[in-house]
Formats: structure tokens, sequence, C-alpha cells
């Protein structure tokens, strides 16, 4: 503690305390627009003038030190401050009575009101509103050049799109090089809006639509904005009159704290509504996991949610189409059909999959309607296309299958490695924090990856080892680190055991051998693995391009006993962190969603774990293993599987090899799929339930770094609408269970009380936007940091797990391409959410294949072109964008189509032998061009970001503000 | 042998807002032009804020209350009812083709507000009442007046 005195008396102030945020906490705060706490100062604005042992300073980048003096009213620092306002202010024209943004948190109209500001002469900019981006606006006449903006995008998003030119007269905001906001590099994620104090940069879903008047013709809201002057051109009026009515705007806009329902980074945030409308997502300072950041999806990918395309009644097949049933016809039907089903054929011939978009109340309800009420383990999710193999990866060696710290240990870290996974398009918001540490921090970063995307562009050391062979990469840094003796001896002799057999198997992977299988020159391998032992700590970060081959579950061993080597476990900063695809996909794992594991990952043959649950349920647990998803297919082919329930999975489109999948769809005897959508599953359904989404239901997720978090409702349902909660329960009683207490608080309760690993969760923990990370104690402890003293062996030691190379099945020569495949930022999946929005669909409209210049060259090939790509599995259409992202022979296909371009009609259905994930980055494919029915027109329209030129800089760089001729300092 | 089906029926009623339907039953049919009208008024409050601003000011009350109470201050809440004012009254003058019909409803608001003097005090009259000023009690009565005037002359 230090000794700060403010007004002749004593305060005790921790020492790392900003003078502004003290002056807060005494009520003494002097006015401050650019200050955030979650950007820092900016120093731009000059009006948090204090003076400090007799100096004239600014309070937000002034820190606390022993025996400061400060004086923030004297007459002479409030005239500072005031002069600093009316220079603010003259950007500015208050309209606040017809401003969208003036909604009780515009920092400018509370700071004009606190600060008694009477009048303003407003100073109109030369410039036009730039309203190109279908998401947002700028207005520079509104801009009070905070620059809170422009250090979002550089330094905390870091997409480095915007400066603000401060050699203009007057400045203002610009995009990259000078270009419309449309036609530069922006993303989309809405960080600016979200940061902006004032209604300069604002998402256009409020515009018109938050003020009660503010829908008019812009000529109308001037002559307005006029008339209220000449009827008072002192503001005074204006502040009550603007409260009053923002007072009464809160009859009817809500705001409901929610977590996104897209990817596992786990954002939260607010949504404003009014009724269904959704005025605007707004994430908080508090938000754990992104702080104020978004993507382009969880800012503005909500409109789904209204779609007139989402299911709002069951449906049931009757003959070749579909009709509308109430939900007891639906309900009815569907339990006796299941009953006779299970009568007729045992309860291993159900298959449940459970939504990984759905709550953990929803997961667990699911696991348990297979388990207790139909009596089988046959329950899986979609982890089974995507991270199965990695959690096994981490099991083998560290005894958890989850991401052992958070993002600030990511954050953190010394070195970060980045292996099949594109995360700033994939994990867009945690790929910020990545890029924030390596421009601010200067941390290391390595990425490992066909294909140079941005990550990879901004790489120190960027590997492109042939596809398959990352293993092998793997084990020759490890061996040599070894060989080198740069190995973490201590961690190794006391935390871990079986080093030796380990160490004795890598003797095959030299750096020749490596070379040889890689592609990859030595002098990359041996760099890398010196920046591994430059490192003090290092963090492996993964995804599909690890786990969706046939050696996934190996590989992600590889990197773990990599981390092991180099001892970067169980201390803050370091880990292997698989990257989670889906909001909840974590979660519904965790919640039992699995066919080997009851909730928190409790082996299906643990006795104390199957006391505890058949205690709880009164009824006994089925004893064999089920199946999983993947096996579900060959089942129904070879008739052991009649029936299954799909919650929120579009199966059809997420396994590989369609066909196969239709023809097994084809032979159920009952397929029910709960969705929001008809999605290409439901089209083989016999009965289509309408489910509710995220924002119209309460609940918890797990995200990526094992975080619970609570969403809680905005709105009900759609239409007829139901939760899947709710269904799974409805139709459990329909099958004679007694279910009670099965609303969302009530299950979470139950899952304590029977998972240890969530003995301390509760909804009233995870009020608002407070977390907790996995295990939880009974007391509401909770483990950011995995592995710390112990890891989960009965010994407490990790174990290194040898892996060995085998090349893949080998495919005909004649398909003579390797195919990658994925994500784009803009779209999730299938796209069933992201194509329903108007402003991402203008973005990105449809599928493409990317295609290197020297491949199009060879087979003339030219942007826009059609072309047909053919496996062993299927073919598939698809148009052509050339691009160097790419290396020559390998094609990337983007995976937002649900039909003529869907890739899985091309993938083939081999799989990774522990955990059946399919290797659908194993493809090969070849490749024919079509003749193009009409004008050749890129894939990738002109609004879209990709190939534009980002303008990177250190923040708001204030300094070339107070270079300008007409800058006069704080306080003269 | 489940072949996939492409398309879903079109929802049956009760899941969709329903269309203003064709006819209103023999009872309604009579007034059925004025119905309509009215709807149309209804739309056109909507549309400029009318119809959200009155009922959110009914629902916001206490807010608004504690927004006055922090600032008793007769001379500044005597400004802002006159900006109000402009700002209700502007309304007329806004768009006269498709505020026709809003316009109307403004000699009956300012009847109302005249009548309101009357009324019974609710929350925000009885901070108008504190302030025992009788230009601004006038002013907040004849603003609340005002919206309930529009408001009435919407659902005559
Ligand atoms: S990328 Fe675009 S939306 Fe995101 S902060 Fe930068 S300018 Fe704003
Ligand atoms: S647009 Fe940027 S610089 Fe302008 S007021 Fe908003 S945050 Fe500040
Ligand atoms: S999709 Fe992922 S990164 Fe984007 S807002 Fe949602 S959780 Fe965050
Ligand atoms: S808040 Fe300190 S300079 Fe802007």
């Amino acid at each position: 503690m230090v000794h700060v005195v403010l007004d002749g008396q004593s305060h005790e102030v921790a020492p790392d305390t900003r003078v502004l945020d003290f002056l807060r906490t005494q009520g003494r705060a002097p006015p401050s627009l650019c200050y955030h706490p979650k950007l820092g100062p900016l120093k731009t604005c000059d009006a948090c003038l204090v003076v400090a042992d007799g100096q004239v300073v600014r309070a937000c980048a002034t820190m606390v030190s022993e025996g400061l003096e400060l004086d923030a009213s004297s007459p002479m620092i409030v005239a500072a401050q005031r002069t600093a306002m009316d220079r603010i202010v003259e950007n500015h024209e208050f309209a606040c009575t017809l401003c969208d943004r003036n909604n009780g948190d515009c920092e400018l109209h509370n700071t004009a009101v606190r600060f008694g500001i009477k009048e303003q002469h407003y100073r109109p900019k030369p410039y036009a509103m730039d309203e190109t981006s279908p998401f947002y606006a700028y207005n520079p006449n509104q801009c009070i050049l905070c620059g809170r903006c422009v250090e979002a995008c550089q330094d905390v998003v870091v997409n480095e799109v915007i400066h603000i030119d401060w050699s203009l007269s007057p400045p203002r905001v610009v995009w990259d090089q000078g270009v419309p906001i449309d036609r530069s590099s922006c993303v989309s994620c809405g960080t600016c809006a979200t940061v902006c104090p004032v209604d300069a940069m604002m998402e256009k879903s409020m515009r018109g639509r938050a003020a009660h008047f503010s829908n008019l013709a812009p000529e109308t809201r001037d002559k307005l904005v006029h008339w209220t002057k000449e009827a008072s051109p002192d503001l005074e009026p204006l502040w009550l009159t603007s409260e009053l009515e923002a007072a009464a705007r809160q009859g009817s806009i809500r705001r409901t704290k929610t977590v996104c329902t897209f990817c596992g980074v786990g954002c939260s945030f607010e949504v404003w509504t009014r009724g269904r409308e959704i005025l605007k997502v707004l994430p908080k300072t508090e938000s754990p996991a992104n702080g104020i950041a978004t993507c382009v999806k969880g800012k503005f990918g909500y409109d789904f949610v209204n779609s007139p395309n989402r299911l709002t009644e069951p449906l049931a097949r009757a003959g070749d189409r579909f009709v509308g049933v109430s939900w007891d016809e639906a309900l009815d039907d569907i339990a006796r059909r299941m009953t006779e089903i299970r009568d007729r054929y045992g309860p291993d011939s159900i298959g449940v999959i459970a939504t990984c978009t759905g709550t953990n109340e929803e997961g667990y309800l699911t696991q348990k309607f297979a388990r207790q009420v139909l009596g089988t383990n046959n329950i899986d999710n979609c982890a089974r296309y995507c991270q199965a193999p990695a959690t096994t990866g981490l099991f083998r060696t560290v005894g958890i299958g989850a991401d052992p710290g958070t993002f600030v240990d990511i954050e953190q870290s010394d070195l970060v490695m980045t292996i099949g996974s594109n995360a700033a398009e994939a994990h867009p918001v945690l790929a910020g924090r990545i890029k924030r540490s390596q421009k601010l921090r200067k941390s290391k970063l390595v990425v490992v990856d066909p294909r140079r995307h941005e990550l990879a562009q901004r790489a120190d050391l960027f590997l492109a080892p042939r596809s398959g062979t990352d293993l092998v990469l793997l084990n020759a840094v490890a061996k040599y680190i070894i060989d080198q003796g740069w190995e973490a001896r201590e961690f190794i002799a006391e935390r871990t055991s079986d080093f030796a057999e380990f160490r004795d198997r890598l003797a095959r992977y030299t750096l020749d051998f490596a070379e040889e299988v890689t592609g990859l020159p030595r002098a990359d391998i041996v760099r890398m693995a010196e920046m591994f032992h430059a490192a003090r700590s290092a963090c492996i970060l993964w995804a599909m391009g690890v786990t969706q081959h046939q050696n996934g579950s190996d590989t992600s061993t590889a990197i773990c006993n990599l981390l092991l080597v180099t001892g970067n476990f169980g201390r803050p900063g370091t880990g292997g962190y698989p990257l989670r695809g889906h909001c909840n996909v974590q979660g519904v794992s965790d919640f039992g969603c699995l066919p080997g594991f009851l909730p928190g990952y409790q082996k299906i043959d643990d006795p104390d774990a199957r006391a505890r649950i058949e205690q709880e349920w009164g009824t006994p647990l089925p004893k064999t293993k089920g199946l999983t998803s993947t096996e579900f297919v060959d089942a129904i082919l070879d008739g052991r599987i009649r029936a299954l329930y799909i919650l929120g999975e579009d199966k059809l489109l997420a396994d590989a090899d369609e066909a196969k999948v239709a023809k097994a769809f084809e032979r159920l005897e009952l397929l029910v799929v709960q969705d929001l959508f008809l999605t290409r599953t439901a089209e083989f359904a016999d009965y289509v339930l309408p489910a509710a989404a995220s924002l119209e239901k309460e609940g918890t997720f797990v995200n990526t770094e094992r975080r619970l978090q609570r969403l809680y409702r905005a709105f009900p349902p759609l239409g007829q609408a139901r939760t899947d909660g709710e269904i799974v329960t409805a139709l459990a009683r329909r099958l004679g269970a007694n279910w009670s207490g099965t609303e969302p608080r009530a299950v979470l309760d139950e899952v304590a009380r029977v998972t240890p690993m969530f003995a301390g969760a509760s909804f009233d923990r995870l009020e608002g936007f407070s977390s907790l990370l996995w295990p939880i104690r009974a007391d509401g402890v909770d483990t950011p940091v995995l592995h710390r003293e112990r890891f989960n062996f009965p010994d407490g030691k990790a174990r290194f797990h040898p892996v060995d190379f085998a090349p893949p099945t080998p495919t005909d020569a004649a398909y003579d391409l390797a195919l990658d495949n994925g994500r784009l930022l803009e779209h999730f999946h299938w796209g069933n959410l992201t194509y329903e929005d108007a402003g991402i669909r203008s973005k990105v409209p449809g599928t493409f294949v990317e295609v290197s210049p020297p491949l199009a060259a060879e087979r003339g090939l030219s942007e826009g072109d059609w072309v047909r790509l053919t496996s062993e599995a299927g073919s598939i259409q698809t148009r052509v964008h050339v691009t160097d992202r790419v290396p020559d022979r390998t094609l990337f296909l983007t995976l937002h189509d649900r039909a003529d371009g869907a890739v899985n009609r091309l993938t083939r259905d081999v799989r990774d032998g522990p955990t059946t994930t399919p290797d659908y980055k194993g493809t090969r494919v070849r490749m024919e061009r079509l003749e193009s029915p009409g004008p050749l027109e890129s894939p990738v329209p002109v609004t879209n970001p990709r190939g534009k030129i980002r303008r990177p800089q250190a923040g708001v760089r204030v300094e070339d503000k107070w270079a300008r001729p007409d800058y006069r300092p704080p306080g003269s | 042998m489940a072949r996939p089906i492409r398309s879903r029926p079109a929802p049956s009623s009760g899941s969709r807002p329903a269309a203003l339907p064709e006819t209103l039953g023999p009872e309604l049919d009579a007034s059925a032009t004025s119905i309509r009208e009215l709807l149309e008024l209804v739309r056109l409050l909507e549309e400029r804020g009318v119809l959200r601003f009155s009922s959110d000011v009914l629902r916001s009350e206490d807010r608004l209350v504690g927004v006055l109470t922090d600032r008793l201050d007769p001379v500044s809440i005597r400004r802002a009812v006159r900006n109000l004012e402009v700002l209700v009254r502007t309304f007329e003058r806004l768009d006269p083709k498709t505020l026709a019909a809003l316009t109307s409803g403004v000699p009956a608001a300012l009847e109302e507000a005249h009548r309101a003097e009357g009324d019974r005090p609710m929350g925000l009259l009885e901070i108008a009442t504190a302030v025992r000023d009788p230009e601004v009690n006038r002013g907040v009565r004849m603003v609340l007046g005002l919206l309930r005037g529009i408001g009435r002359s919407a659902g005559r």
C-alpha cells in the first residue's frame, strides 16, 4: 500500500493503481473519454487532467506513488479540464434525444452532463459518413477522435485495419490506405464499435431502432435538431429531455447476458433486444474469455434466430412430404415407435447424438435419456468429428483430456506454437490474444500448417510439412532437443514417468528421416527445437489439421510428449491446448455425452461413479460401452442400429462419405431430428422437432478453456419451438420415466451431486459474467491451471507415451492433389446459421476451392472458373479462387456448403484408430476444369477482406497528434 | 426406406403472426374501413416511434421519476418541457403525407392535456406538483396528456 494525499487527506491505495481509478473510488474523478480499462491510457482526450505533486498530469496515465499529493478540483485544474472538454465537444453534435447511442451509457453524454457542459461550438467535419459495411457505420461528424477504436483494432484484436490520420485537417479514422470500409481488410469483428464512447462508430442494427424518434429521414432529423437548438441554445434542457427519453427506452430494451453460440472460444456478451428484435451484441470488460472482443459471427451473426426459415412446429413424414403436427402427436408417436424398436431389438438398437450447441444441462439430460430411459450407452456428440483424438493424446500423457490452462496462459507464454489450426479464422478472438502477445510482448510464434494463413504470415517460423506427417516433425524435434541435452531434466525426473523408453523409441526420428518424410528443410526443424529451448514457457495449440488424420490421436500424443520433454505442463503460461470448435462441444463431453464415459469423465465401469448415479436415478446403468457416432453409420448398415435420435447435428454433412451416410439414413426404421432448421439430415427424418436457439434458453456452456459460463433467456422460443431440454424431458416422460427437476438450475445441482469434477458448480456461483473452470471443488474453488501439483494418474506423474509414424492408407495415384479443407472466418460449418445473415452472405456468398498460382497456370484455370473435384468417394463442383495461401499441389476447400460443393462427398470413411474420428484431412482428389455457365466471377467478392493490405501501427500514435501545429498541450 | 424430403409445409397458423384476414367477421365487417385505417394509424405511430414511446413512458415511469428527482430544479424542468414540446410539435411538420393520421390526433391530445389537470396525480405528476411551479406543472401534464391523447386517438 502507498499513501496518497487528496485535499489534505491521506488515503491508503494499492501501489499499481491509476490515479484516475483512485479518484473514481473517491467520487472525484475528472472527466475522461479516451481511457478504457481494456485499452489502457491513450492520452488523446486530455480531459482527465489533475495536479500531482505540483505538475499537471493525465490521471489515466499516472500511477499512484508514496506521498503523492493530488488536486483534482481546484479552479485552475477544473478550468483546464473544461478547456479540454470544450475542444472535445467541438467534434460532436449533441442530439441526444434522437441518438441511438444514448441508452444511459453514452460516455460523452454522461461526462458532459456530470461536468455541467452548458454549451457547445460544434464544428462539422468535411467528411461523409461511411455506411458501406453491412454491419457498422462510421460518422466522422460525431467522432471525438479519442482513438479507442484504433487501439482496439490495432492492439487488442490486432486486425490492424484502422488508424487516425492525424495529418488530415481535421483528422479522422481511416481504413487501410484510405478506402471505404467494405473495400478494406476489415474483418467486421465490430470491436471498434463496441469501444466507441459515442455514436460515431456504431452497429447498424442500432440505427433508427434504439431511440424512440431516430428513425427519421436525415433531413428531417437535421431540421429537428435545428429547431430544438433554436428553442433553447443552452444544453441543459437537452440533457434532461434526453435523459428522460433514454430512461423511457429502458421500458422496452432488454439487456441479457449470453454466451456465443458459434465457436469454442466462449465469448460472452450482453445482447440488447426489443421484443425479438436484436439491437446489438455488446461484449463487456468483465467478459472472462474475450473482454471487449468478438468476431463477426458473435457480434453480427444472430439474424438466424428470427429467420423465416426456422422450424416453428413439429413435422411428421407423410409419404413423400412433411406435414405439421402437434407436439402431442409427434411425441406420442415417437415414444411409441422407440418403445417398439427397443422391445424388438434391444436398447442398443437405438443411438442418440447430443447437440454441442445445446447447454450442459441439456447434454446431461440427453445422456440420461439414453442411459436411464432407453438403457443404452450409444450416446455421442460432435467431438467425435473433431476433438476426440486430442482428448486421447492428453488422457494418455497427462490424464485429463482438456485444455490445461486459460487464454491468459496462452497470452503470457514466451512461445506459442499452433499446429493444424487456422485460429485467426476458426478461433478469431483467441488468435487476437496470440497476435497481441506477439506484437506487444514480443512473444514468439511458430506455425505448422499446410497453408499460409494469417497466423502463418505473422509467424516467426512457419513450417508446412507434407500432409499427415506432423508426428514425424514433432518426434524429430523432441529427439533433437534430447540429443542436445536441452530436455527439462528436473521436471522429467520429478514429474514424469517412462522417459527412458520414450527416448529410445525416438531413435528413428533423425533429422535426415524427418527431412525426407516431412519435406521440411532440416534447418527449420532445428530452428523449431531451438525456439522451444530458448522459451521459458511454451504452449502448443492444435485443431482439426492434427486430429482429422488417421494418426490424429498419435500426433496429439506427440504434441504432449514434446511439451513434457521441454517441461511445459503444470505451470502458468504452458500446456497443450486443443481448440474446441463448437460453443459447447467441451461441455456436452464433460457432461457425459460420450459412449465410454459417464458425466465428468467417470469411466462407465467405475463402481463408485455407477453407484452414485444409480442411486440418484434410481435405475441400473447399462454396462457395455456404446458405439461412437461414426460407428453408428456402420451399425445402421449392418442392422445393429434401427433408430437414431439426433439433436442439433447435421450428421449427413458432418460425417465423412456423405453417400454412405445417406444410404444408412434410408435404412433406419426411425429417425428423429431436432434442430432450428430443416437441415440436410432432417430431410431424412420421420419427425423433425423445432428446437430453441441459445438466445431462447437458460443454462451453461463450457468453453475450450474448461470455463463454465451462464446464458440467460433473451426472449422465448420462436413459434412452437422448445428447448432441447424440454423436448428430451417430454419424451422421457412419455417413455415412462418419472423425471422431475429438469429445469436448468436443478439439473446443474443434480450434476454437482453425481460428478466430483463439478461438485461446486451452481447457477448462483455463475451469476452474470462470473465463470468457473473445472474441476470445481464443493466449496466453489475452481482450477484455472491444471496439473500444478500432480498429474491425473495414481502416481501423480505424467507419462511419456511413445508413438510411431505409419504412412497413411495409400490412395490411387490418379488422385494427384491433396485436399485440405476447413472453415472460413465468416461462416460456421455448413452455414445453416450463417447463410441466414445477409451481411455475412454478402461477404462470403458460397464455397470455393483455393488453388495455387502455379497449379492454376498448369491447369489453365482462372479466378472464378468452375471445377470438378473427384475423390475415391465421390465428386463435387465448386469455383476456383487462385491464391498463394495454399502450397503448389494442395487444394483447400471451404466446408460451408450443403449440396453440390459439400466437402464430405469427397472424404473417405477412413478413421483414426483409437477414436474412430474420420481422416477428413487426408483426402486426395483430381481436378478438372468445367465450362463455366456464365462470365467468370470471383467467389471472393470485392467487399471481402481477403487479399486486402492491412495497415499495422503501434496503437493510436498520439505523438502524431501532439506534433500537429494546432495542438495545444493540456492546461494551455 | 426414408427418402429425403427437401421442402417443408407452410407453417400452420399459430406458429407465425397471421396476416390481416381478408374478412373480419359479420359484425366487424361493417366497420372494416375504420379498423383498417386504425391499424394503419397504429402502424404509422409504431413506425414513427410514438407508440413505443408512449408505452415505454408508462413502463418506465419509475425511472423517469428518478431522472426528475435527481434534478429537482424548476428552471431546468421548465426548459426541458419546452424542449419536449418542440420535439412533439415538430411531428406536425415532419412529413405531411404519412403523418396526416398522426397530426389529426394532436388537437385531441391538446384537449386531453387540459383535461389532465383535473386528473388524479400520477408519479410523474407528483413531481410536477412537488415543484410547485404552475408553469412546469402545466407543462408536464401537457406532455403526458399529449401522449395519452395520441394513444387514445389511436384506440378510438
Ligand atoms: S477489423 Fe474492422 S470491425 Fe474489427 S476493429 Fe478493425 S475496423 Fe473495426
Ligand atoms: S470512432 Fe473511434 S476515434 Fe471516433 S469517437 Fe469512436 S472510438 Fe473515438
Ligand atoms: S464465434 Fe467464437 S470467437 Fe467468434 S464471437 Fe463466437 S465465441 Fe467468440
Ligand atoms: S482519459 Fe486521460 S487523456 Fe483521455
